[in-house]
């Protein structure tokens, strides 16, 4: 791999992130609202009359920025990327950004992240059973439940795992990070209590995202079963476990790390339903209430994150990907 | 480390914590736990007990740690000092002296007293000339000319304009209004009040003279917690509260509330628009009571201010004859639309105000006059006749049509009104107008804007007296489309103004005011100005297992919408009594 390879990569990666910050910024200003008057508004409608909207809107219009030209807001903005200092919110105003975004992106990494990760290894891992021709016929009669399971949406498991398990058996609690009346705090009691809340939030999108790991990988199982290096490998008398893990799972597995990758940055949107479902209070769920209120800096901010992580994902790749497979040195 | 292993920890982890989770709870019965307001499943704005910043949300939870100078129990029609213990005005009703209660202390020990009131206003009204951007200061800084010390225990309060309501509209606290008292010698060296977020326990923020402090604010729940030096208690004022702790958890939706109610994890939640659906809750919870209950069982709330109706826009050209406003507002039958949406828990209203024992006379004379407009609805040969007048005919699709064009229009509403929204539309096609209900994540916006051309919204207002309302109607409120007003109807009459300015000259419980009201109302449905739907009802479940004494229609010490702005809340903490 060549120094002018990974220079090329970083200007992709750089040149992606610029476009998206941009398309970022001037999307959600398309929309033509007031995000500052509505939310003023809104906020004056519980007030029994006393918010005088207009001067109150057009003193936070001010003071957010809002009111100066397009241009100069862009400008700032660029500025305020590179720094990840992304203000304050719209709608949640004096909470900065990064305020929203420190106290939500634990729990949808902890949540989401641990959830992807154990369901692509389970799932990959299941998947390359179901077409091993050694492995135990229980394997390959799970594809149809398998089937059943990716095509079911994570949020529909979600409510039948509440219903079963939290309402009618009591076992798990009925949503929430942690119980009512918890403390948080860096102790085991406190981690016990996330575990437990985690539990079916966790357990709703393993369910759901392990089917389509798993019929991914039986493609692929497939394709790499039908080469003729694990034929000879098998033929040499490499070990049955060598010759699946080495020699199987690890070249069907490229395409699924790919894939993984580009999971990660749909982390965030694919946890708006679960985190709505089990009142979880992630990422998903400020980022949809955000775009509900037009609050942009939030958006931007959110956005931002999710871009980022999906553009370094894949700069990651595709540095990492000609280590794995030297197929691909060049 | 084997697969087998990892998973005997990890359910060895979760069997640790749901014991773990047990313990959590042990002090469940000194603790009372509210679902409150909040946009979603967390809190947005934690760590924010500055009453006066527009992060809303500390309104519905670290609010109730905050003490009015009075308050005032609609239900009752009983004004109740708190802070303060009486108020007098000047014979012109420009000036009014406060006196404060002696005894009344801040968190901090130091006294509450006149210098607080007078800096909590002056501030307000200092904000209002420069930055802005302080909640209720343009308001304030409208209405009160300067605030000063006489001496410990008694403010003197200037006000721009003789204002013989002030007294009850912000100094006297219920349902969403009311002010709140800063401590002087915390806030004078704050240099941004607006974005002082007034939360740093070790501070000792905020500094309040509430019975409870604010000892956590997360993203998940705000806790309040007694103090055992509680003025109140001190002075003999009132009892120490029963309630030890109080924890204000988002309210997620009725979904999960219904739940939480349910398994008793929550003792109060907000309210619920479907009464069936605590109905169902009291089945599995038998603990579960509400306010009161329909003549057939259903389990029915506490009324609001909040009465709704079917605005017409009248900046929209399409409003422009009376008779098509009329022709709808016939159609409308109340009672079928709130027996289907509300199962009869919310009553029909013909006017725009709330139904209130003090407003019982005005509403009288509004009726009545709604009655000889031939409003009371529903009457659809009146309305047919209208239209035919206009010169519109039935078309093949049973719709009124005329010169090819159909009365179309779309009805916005807010999540609220979702019950009920359908059925009205539906009654208005069954008669003949192009009408259908949406509710948006943009109907608020578009309402507010004026783009609707009809809404279907409440309106607060009167709660004592008919001026407030009437004052929602007067032509400085109905702005341009475009800006965003309280008068989702935007509707202007001089003559109607002229009638509201001589009520705001006279006296609450004036008896003139009765009589102006009936001319104001005669104007008013004479321009079928809106079609008035129902009262608003809070239908709030209340859990019995952990409290009791909640309130109720024989018991009505306070509404159970303990979210109010006006912190009202705070009369039910301190009246709850555990349960045995």
């Amino acid at each position: 791999m060549s120094p002018a390879y990974v220079l090329r990569l970083v200007a992709m990666f750089v040149l992606v992130v610029y476009t998206a910050a941009t398309l970022n910024f001037f999307l959600p200003r398309l929309i033509g609202k007031d995000p500052v008057a509505e939310r003023i508004a809104a906020m004056a409608e519980t007030g029994g009359g006393s918010v005088d909207i207009e001067s109150l809107s057009q003193a936070y219009r001010a003071r957010l920025g809002l009111d100066e030209p397009l241009w100069s807001q862009y400008l700032s903005y660029l500025g305020d990327i590179v720094r990840f200092d992304f203000g304050f919110s719209i709608a949640n105003y004096p909470v900065t950004v990064n305020e929203l975004i420190a106290q939500s992106l634990p729990w949808t990494i902890g949540l989401m992240l641990t959830a992807t990760l154990i369901a692509f290894l389970i799932g990959s891992l299941l998947g390359a059973l179901i077409v091993w021709p050694r492995a135990s016929r229980i394997f390959s009669n799970l594809t149809p439940m398998i089937m059943v399971l990716g095509a079911v949406p994570f949020y529909l498991i979600g409510l039948l795992l509440i219903d079963l398990f939290a309402f009618r058996l009591g076992w798990f609690p009925i949503g929430g990070g942690y119980p009512i009346g918890a403390r948080p705090a860096w102790s085991l009691d406190f981690a016990g209590d996330v575990l437990h809340h985690a539990a079916l939030p966790a357990l709703s999108i393993v369910l759901a995202a392990i089917g389509v790991w798993a019929l991914q990988m039986r493609g692929m199982m497939v394709t790499v079963l039908g080469e003729d290096y694990v034929t000879f490998a098998e033929a040499k008398g490499v070990r049955p476990k060598r010759l699946f893990f080495r020699y199987g799972m690890r070249n069907a597995i490229l395409p699924q790390l790919t894939t993984l990758a580009l999971t990660f940055g749909q982390v965030v949107t694919g946890a708006v339903l679960v985190e709505v479902v089990f009142s979880y209070p992630g990422l998903g769920t400020l980022l949809f209430q955000s775009i509900g209120y037009s609050d942009f800096f939030v958006i931007q901010g959110v956005v931002f994150i999710l871009v980022l992580t999906v553009a370094a994902s894949m700069l990651i790749m595709d540095i990492v990907m000609p280590l794995l497979d030297p197929r691909l040195r060049k | 480390m084997r697969v087998s292993e990892t998973l005997f920890c990890a359910g060895f982890a979760i069997a640790v914590a749901a014991a773990t989770n047990v313990s959590a709870q042990s002090d469940r019965a000194a603790t009372l736990i509210m679902a409150g307001r909040a946009d979603g499943p967390t809190f947005r704005t934690p760590g924010i007990a500055n009453p006066y910043s527009v992060a809303a949300e500390i309104r519905t939870g670290p609010l109730q740690t905050f003490e009015p100078l009075f308050f005032y129990n609609v239900y009752e029609d009983k004004h109740i000092p708190w802070l303060a213990t009486g108020y007098e005005y000047s014979d012109d009703f420009s000036t009014i002296t406060v006196t404060l209660r002696e005894g009344a202390a801040w968190s901090d020990g130091e006294a509450f007293t006149a210098e607080d009131v007078a800096f909590t206003l002056n501030l307000l009204i200092e904000n209002a000339a420069g930055a802005g951007d302080m909640r209720d200061a343009a308001d304030v800084a409208r209405r009160v000319s300067s605030a000063s010390v006489k001496d410990a225990q008694t403010v003197e309060i200037v006000l721009k304009d003789p204002d013989p309501r002030f007294i009850f509209t912000h100094l006297t606290n219920h349902m969403a209004q009311g002010l709140y008292w800063l401590p002087e010698h915390i806030w004078r060296d704050v240099e941004n009040p607006a974005e002082f977020r007034n939360f740093d326990l070790e501070a000792g923020l905020p500094v309040t003279t509430g019975a409870w402090t604010l000892v956590e604010s997360t993203s998940a729940q705000n806790v309040l917690q007694l103090r055992e030096d509680w003025w109140g208690a001190a002075t003999g004022f009132r009892p120490l509260p029963e309630v030890e702790t109080v924890i204000g958890v988002p309210f997620g939706g009725p979904d999960r509330a219904a739940q939480l109610l349910a398994t008793n994890a929550i003792d109060v939640s907000m309210d619920f628009q479907n009464p069936q659906l605590i109905a169902q809750m009291q089945r599995v919870n038998p603990n579960l009571t509400a306010f009161t209950q329909t003549e057939s069982g259903m389990p029915a709330g506490s009324l609001d201010f909040w009465p709704t109706s079917l605005y017409f826009n009248h900046a929209k050209p399409m409003w422009e004859d009376v008779r098509l406003r009329r022709a709808i507002a016939q159609v409308i039958d109340r009672q079928q639309a709130v027996q289907v949406a509300y199962r009869g828990a919310n009553p029909p209203s013909l006017t725009p105000f709330p139904g209130f024992t003090p407003l019982l006379p005005t509403i009288e004379i509004a009726e009545n006059i709604a009655r000889e407009e031939g409003l009371a609805g529903p009457d659809l040969e009146s309305s047919a006749m209208l239209m035919e007048e206009m010169g519109y005919a039935r078309n093949s699709d049973g719709l009124w049509e005329r010169d090819g064009a159909t009365v179309k229009a779309t009805i916005h509403g807010v999540p609220p009104m979702n019950a009920i929204g359908p059925v009205i539309a539906q009654q208005l096609r069954n008669a003949g107008f192009d009408i259908d209900y949406v509710q948006t994540s943009d109907s608020r916006n578009v309402i507010r804007q004026g783009q609707a051309e009809l809404a279907l919204f409440g309106h607060f207002g009167s709660v004592l007296d008919p001026a407030a309302t009437l004052e929602l109607y007067h032509c400085d409120n109905a702005l341009e489309v475009g800006r965003p007003t309280f008068s989702i109807a935007r509707w202007c009459n001089q003559d109607f103004d002229a009638i509201v300015e001589q009520v705001y000259d006279l006296a609450p419980g004036d008896p003139k005011i009765l009589e102006l009201v009936s001319d104001a109302m005669e104007i008013w449905y004479g321009d079928v100005v809106e079609v008035p739907i129902s009262q608003w009802i809070h239908n709030i479940p209340m859990n019995g297992t952990y409290w009791t004494n909640w309130p109720s229609i024989d018991n009505p010490y306070t509404s159970p919408a303990f979210w109010y702005e006006s912190g009202q809340g705070t009369l039910l903490l301190h009246s709850l009594r555990a349960a045995e």
